[in-house]
């Protein structure tokens, strides 16, 4: 069984199911979330975001990492503001990239990773040396920064 | 150099407590070696052959004095005593066990070092010449912006699941010493005419099965713009490079199969999102960053001339060292020292425990602290002053480091090969200890001049043998181990990939081999000035399949 987890914790996963990239772009309607596969184009997408509360972006493999650029492109280059959410092979080593890189909520089937985040909470690094991500809880510590611009004792 | 801040420390205490941890999971059986894999090679250590190997990060092959006694103190107390320096300015330690190895990464978190991105798919150790902040032909020390890189890609969440493995180098001299153009991204840093700091980016070079020399996608990106240029490229691999084949997966191949001018449109048109982004690199970062590599402050110590012309008539050994292992230093009282790890026989790369402390003293006593890897393999004193040459020489000749063939035929690099690597399918080492023995008479090294021999001991081409003047690729055939020969590789400003002269060698055949190709050059050669590497250019592979094999038309 899948569970969702967020910076919070875990939560319920009250959203809807999401439409496949090509269903929404055919019929947008008044559709308010969307599945994109690793490979998905998103210049059909761009004009739609306004309507959009969540985005769903499916990793396949751990280490397919295209999905990251994609939360890039649409955080940094479209100004998207609604929920980021990934689902698939999310583990628990990924688990600070994601947030890192701007995802709001993960859902999550491995059941080691679940039982991993249900003993301890996320090993959250504080410490990153990235200015440009869109990571909401990014380094408190130290702003959000480059590594090179924070203070030195 | 840089120093850690309570960042680094923070940094790199949190990576090591959870290593760690992941490690006392694998012990207890908690992880399954399938589940620990990702999470070891992460911290560099590598499951070889016959045991672990830990990959070390050395950012931009800078070290100073305390961190090679570390790596002294953990080759003796947790190795057998020796370690390998890398063509990626890195180094291997070949025997930890296991359960050593996050004491191991403690220990290197004490000197600020550390073993993160020295494996997977991510931005491995960023590359700089060797010379930097020392040579007379650099518009600039290049470290500083491989330190910027270096930050900037440590753990960078968007780009830590590439496609693959993703390798930088940095130049800042015409001559490139750090073999940018078989790199994934080559920096080559400029000035302008308007006297402005920037960069000409190439990207897709590498080498591995399919060698190619990367292309010149911008000839002068702005310093300020570095960031988000790389990024630029690095957006568009992660996105569009192939991950359906990992031997297709480089992004050589990506540039090459969409071409480069469809490659440069993707990059200029993510670059034009994202140029006046958070990525700007503004000239007060690239100061600070720079103070940490000011230069050390070079007494004048004029002696030094008088001192060199009084020691080479008492050495010629020592003239022989000097001539061959030093080079001009921006002062001129001072000479940039390349310590051979080449010794005749001996194990291109390895040192041992006993050696890195001598050269950490040198380093203190001369060196102003300093100690460079270069990519070839040996060590470098970055700032020693002529004066004190006989000195370190004196030092170096009793710890067998003072072997003076630096760029030689016998300073040849090889990768591990099948004496440690498990995806070799010959040896390396052994060769390259058979072909330096064979020429192990200095004068006669001397007479053929600069001669770069490149061993690998699989396809993979780690001992980077495609680029090699004369490379050699260790292959299986029919059970045995088979040596294929290219010629006419370079990895300098004129990066070329060698070409097969012929069917390959057995092991014994090689040595042999490899002196007739010396001597169809040497009896070929205009005059001494044209290189073995300019003659084969002129030249072509004809004559050498000539005295290889009687004919021309055999060749596989
Ligand atoms: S070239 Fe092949 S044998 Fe040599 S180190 Fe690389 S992978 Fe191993």
């Amino acid at each position: 069984m899948a569970e969702l987890y967020t910076q919070a914790g875990f939560a319920a996963d009250t959203a809807a199911e999401p439409l496949a990239l090509a269903d929404f772009l055919a019929a947008p309607g008044n559709a308010t979330s969307v599945l994109l596969e690793p490979d998905a184009r998103l210049e059909g997408l761009v004009p739609h975001l306004g309507q959009l509360e969540r985005i769903v972006i499916r990793f396949p493999k751990f280490n397919d990492g295209r999905g990251y650029s994609l939360a890039a492109r649409l955080r940094l280059h479209h100004g998207y503001q609604g929920v980021l959410r990934a689902t698939g092979d999310v583990l628990i080593d990924q688990v600070q990239y994601f947030f890192r890189q701007g995802f709001d909520e993960l859902l999550i089937s491995h059941a080691p990773t679940l039982k991993r985040l249900k003993d301890n909470p996320a090993p959250v690094h504080h410490v990153f040396g990235q200015a440009d991500v869109p990571g909401r809880d990014a380094a408190p510590a130290f702003g959000h920064a480059y590594s090179w611009r924070r203070a030195s004792p | 150099m840089y120093r850690y801040d309570e960042f680094d420390h923070a940094f790199v205490t949190a990576r090591v407590a959870e290593y760690s941890d992941q490690v006392k999971r694998r012990v207890s059986g908690e992880l399954t070696e399938e589940q620990f894999r990702p999470l070891r090679l992460m911290n560099g250590v590598y499951l070889q052959l016959h045991a672990y190997m830990l990959r070390i990060a050395i950012p931009y092959g800078t070290l100073n004095a305390r961190q090679m006694r570390r790596l002294a103190r953990i080759a003796r107390v947790y190795d057998k005593g020796y370690g390998h320096f890398t063509t990626r300015q890195n180094i291997q330690f070949n025997w930890p066990a296991l359960s050593d190895t996050p004491a191991i990464l403690q220990e290197l978190a004490e000197v600020e070092m550390h073993a993160i991105q020295t494996s997977g798919n991510c931005i491995r150790n960023v590359t700089a010449d060797h010379f930097a902040g020392a040579t007379v032909d650099e518009v600039a020390d290049p470290r500083p912006y491989a330190e910027i890189l270096r930050q900037w890609s440590s753990l960078h969440p968007e780009f830590s699941y590439l496609p693959r493995k993703f390798k930088i180098a940095v130049t800042a001299s015409e001559a490139d010493r750090a073999a940018i153009q078989v790199h994934d991204i080559g920096l080559h840093l400029k000035r302008n005419a308007a006297g402005e700091t920037g960069f000409a980016v190439y990207a897709g070079g590498g080498q591995g099965r399919t060698p190619m020399v990367a292309k010149l996608v911008n000839p002068f990106v702005a310093e300020r713009d570095l960031l988000s240029y790389v990024t630029a490229i690095m957006r568009v691999y992660n996105l569009y490079g192939r991950r359906d084949n990992k031997y297709k997966a480089r992004i050589k191949i990506l540039v090459h199969e969409i071409g480069l001018d469809a490659f440069r449109n993707e990059v200029d048109a993510e670059w034009a999102m994202i140029r006046d982004s958070e990525l700007v690199l503004p000239e007060a970062d690239v100061r600070a960053i720079q103070s940490y590599f000011a230069p050390p402050m070079l007494q004048d110590r004029p002696e030094g001339i008088l001192v060199l012309a009084d020691a080479f008539q008492r050495s010629a050994a020592f003239k022989a060292w000097v001539r061959q292992n030093c080079d001009e230093h921006v002062h001129p009282d001072h000479a940039i020292v390349t310590i051979s790890l080449k010794a005749i026989g001996a194990v291109p790369g390895d040192a041992s425990a006993e050696q890195m402390d001598v050269v950490a003293d040198l380093a203190e006593r001369f060196g102003h602290d300093e100690i460079r890897v270069s990519h070839e393999q040996n060590l470098v004193l970055p700032h020693v002053a002529k004066a004190d040459l006989p000195a370190v020489h004196e030092m170096l000749a009793r710890h067998g480091l003072a072997e003076s063939n630096a760029g030689l035929i016998s300073d040849i690099i090889a990768c591990p090969g099948l004496d440690y690597c498990a995806l070799a399918t010959a040896r390396s080492i052994p060769v390259a200890q058979a072909i330096s023995t064979r020429f192990a008479d200095l004068e006669y090294q001397r007479e053929i001049g600069e001669l770069k021999v490149k061993i690998s001991g699989c396809i993979n081409a780690c001992g980077h043998h495609h680029v090699g003047h004369i490379g050699i690729l260790g292959i299986e055939k029919r059970g045995e181990e088979h040596y294929q020969v290219t010629l006419g590789g370079a990895a300098d400003a004129a990066t070329a990939v060698g070409e097969i002269v012929g069917p390959g060698f057995s092991a014994e055949e090689l040595p042999e081999k490899i002196e007739v190709i010396v001597s169809t050059y040497m009896s070929n050669r205009a005059s001494k000035e044209e290189r073995f590497i300019d003659y084969v250019r002129r030249a072509g592979l004809t004559p050498f399949k000539q005295a290889l094999y009687g004919t021309v038309g055999e060749a596989a």
